[in-house]
């Protein structure tokens, strides 16, 4: 996998590494430049001081050269040598450093000086300087007589050795170089502690996230101290952890509760069921059948109403619109709920006025119905009675179902009774409510694009509205 | 021994008050928290059978008050809720045992009989007095390796007073033991039974098992 501090550090020092490197080749070369031409210059001075000291006399030209002025010319250790060539290529005079060493080879040159590396008679690299010039004349009317195209033209070629220059620059260069790798490994250290102490904070965050797990969701990235590249990177993080561990938790307590309301209907037929087998002369013993059919009833709805509200919040459910006569719908709901209503003595007062044929799907819209009035017998005192009522106004018809209430619901509480298992007390009332009705209806509601909202009345009268049916 | 049992499913109470009863325990029945510590914090109750989701005062809440009064039954919580946290929330708020429901009643019987034998310091459930045996998980007396009959509430005293032993026993707790709080039966009938038991353990040859104690009650030595 590329590593973000690998990547930087490298290429951070890849880039040092050749602008240092080009400067460094720069600076070598004006160097050199400069310590050659300045060899270069201080060798043509030499020769222009011997060039002055040629001379003309109108027959012959001659170099009046004094050994003790100059010495390098004479030495046996480190000479320096000249030669002196008239315009017709004879050997005027030479060093005495040449010695025994025979004549240079005589070419001449258009150029006035002309530099050039060559080998020197005693074996060692060096450099010469060779200067075509007319020697001067001494005489001023000597030289007012001689035209100067008369004058014989010489070339002096003075020659040095320049080891001791290459060996200087061979030090310049390995000097330029060392210091370069010393410069190229302070910043490699540099860069590297620079690069990892500017990733310490993601380093920390890269931390702080390993310790995450479904577990431990309640872990949050440290944003205190953070840079502010990255203190809002942290902080969005946080927001969804806080997002994700509500989400997790809600699931679990949905989790737990499904198994709750699963298990407790579960318990009891298998109690009874024991109970009975056990003890078969026991005196109420068929009330036991009665008892466990109830609970299986109660079993079966939790199931179906947990597989419609898996269905319906998966969104994998179709729609089938097709007209409704909403009187007829609501009359058969009331019919499959008799049982309910006839055990807990409720009276159900339709509505008086003629109820509109609607658009809906019938199955989910039966469903609907089917919950809000089983809700409102479940949770009215024995003997009240639930009222259902309709509105219809402009192209649509709301249908409101309304209860005396057995438990007192707060305004608060409207907001949370949609939730699923939500109840006001945990109290059971076995086969009755499993607390997912109202989350069922929500569901629906919303999937065939209708709104429900619930109300309370000042005389404590609970009421479920639902609206946006649309007339046909 | 008597067990309270606050279930607020109605199913529930029905057969695990018909079942303690056959075997051989005074049941009463709370259907709510506040019922439930009305009932605990006043009986004598060897074992409460308690659910956590209850009405208007929820399980935790009447194990808290069981436990800040002077009452000491055991707690068994019989609850849905399984998670690992609801069963160690529940230890160590006070309770000595937790049953997840759905449950076998076979072994809430197997957990009861191990609270009670706990209350009594019992690790048996065998109890020896001489040649006689009482198996308390049978709810059966042995002389030797042969049984002889006893009618519940005659095995459920013997037991008592077995679990009780070298303590004198009045009438009034026998009663309150034996019978759950719904019950008409008075004293005589507490006699009536310690009687029977006497005639029936003579009968095996068993003579001063049971002691009176004039004016104070019955014992076992």
């Amino acid at each position: 996998m590329r590593s973000l501090s690998k990547t930087t550090t490298v290429s951070t020092i890849l880039w040092v590494a050749l602008i240092l490197a080009a400067g460094q080749i720069v600076v070598d070369r004006v160097v050199s430049t400069q310590l050659l031409n300045q060899f270069d210059a201080a060798m043509e001075s030499k020769a222009r001081a011997l060039v002055t000291l040629t001379k003309f006399d109108g027959t012959q030209v001659e170099l009046d050269f004094a050994d003790e002025f100059m010495p390098e010319f004479e030495s046996p250790e480190n000479p320096e040598y000249f030669e002196l060539f008239l315009g017709n290529s004879s050997l005027l005079e030479r060093s005495h450093s040449f010695g025994g060493y025979p004549e240079s080879q005589f070419s001449d040159q258009s150029e006035e000086v002309l530099i050039s590396d060559l080998k020197l008679p005693d074996g060692r690299t060096g450099r010469r300087i060779s200067i075509k010039f007319v020697p001067q004349i001494e005489d001023k009317e000597l030289r007012k007589t001689i035209a100067m195209e008369n004058r014989p033209r010489a070339i002096l070629r003075v020659s040095r050795e320049r080891e001791s220059l290459d060996q200087t620059l061979i030090r310049f260069h390995l000097l330029v170089a060392g210091i370069g790798i010393v410069v190229l490994f302070a910043v490699m250290l540099s860069v590297t502690r620079a690069i990892k102490r500017g990733l310490e904070p993601l380093i920390q965050i890269k931390n702080d996230i390993s310790q995450i797990s479904p577990h431990t969701l309640d872990h949050r990235i440290t944003t205190e101290g953070q840079p502010k590249e990255l203190e809002p990177i942290a902080t969005q993080f946080n927001l969804v952890l806080v997002e994700i561990e509500k989400t997790l938790n809600r699931e679990r307590e949905f989790t737990s509760d499904v198994a709750h309301e699963l298990r407790t209907p579960v318990a009891e037929i298998r109690s009874l069921a024991e109970v009975g087998l056990r003890w078969p002369d026991e005196k109420d013993i068929r009330s036991y059948f009665a008892d466990i059919y109830d609970s299986s009833r109660q079993l079966d709805r939790v199931i179906e109403n947990l597989l419609h509200l898996c269905r319906s919040e998966e969104g994998s459910i179709e729609l089938e619109i097709s007209t409704i006569k909403l009187d007829q719908l609501i009359e058969k709901v009331c019919q499959g709920l008799a049982e309910e209503t006839a055990e807990r003595d409720i009276t159900i007062e339709l509505p008086q006025t003629k109820l509109p044929v609607i658009l809906a799907d019938a199955q989910w819209l039966e469903l609907i119905l089917q919950n809000l009035i089983f809700n409102a017998i479940a949770y009215s005192p024995s003997g009240a009675t639930v009222t259902l009522t309709t509105v219809s106004e402009s192209g649509y018809c709301d249908l409101e179902i309304g209860n005396p209430m057995d438990d007192s619901l707060s305004s608060q509480d409207l907001n949370k009774i949609f939730e699923r298992f939500w109840r006001k007390d945990a109290a059971r009332e076995p086969g009755r409510h499993a607390g997912i009705g109202l989350s069922l209806v929500k569901s629906y509601a919303k999937l065939m694009g209708l709104e429900v909202r619930a109300s309370i009345s000042d005389n404590s009268q609970f009421g479920i509205t639902l609206s946006k049916l649309e007339i046909a | 021994m008597k067990i309270l049992v606050v279930e607020d499913s109605k199913k529930l109470q029905k057969s695990l008050n018909a079942g303690l009863r056959r075997l051989g325990y005074a049941v009463d029945i709370a259907g709510d928290g506040e019922e439930g510590i009305a009932f605990a914090t006043t009986g004598d109750y060897d074992v409460i059978v308690l659910d956590l989701m209850l009405p208007k005062k929820s399980g935790l809440e009447v194990l808290q008050e069981i436990r800040r009064s002077r009452q000491s039954p055991e707690v068994l919580i019989l609850s849905s809720r399984d998670q690992t946290r609801d069963r160690i929330n529940g230890l160590q708020q006070g309770a000595d045992d937790y049953l997840v429901k759905p449950f076998a009643f076979d072994e809430l019987h197997a957990r009861i009989q191990a609270l009670v034998r706990r209350r009594f310091n019992q690790k048996s459930p065998v109890i020896s007095i001489g040649e006689i045996k009482i198996d308390t998980s049978l709810h059966i007396a042995y002389l030797g390796a042969d049984c002889f009959p006893l009618t519940p509430t005659e095995i459920s005293i013997l037991e008592y007073l077995a679990l009780n032993r070298g303590r004198v026993i009045s009438p009034e707790a026998l009663l309150n033991q034996i019978y759950d709080s719904n019950s008409y039966s008075s004293k005589n009938a507490i006699e009536a039974h310690v009687s029977s038991l006497r005639k029936k353990l003579r009968l095996q040859g068993v003579t001063k098992l049971v002691e009176t104690r004039r004016g104070f009650g019955y014992l076992i030595n």
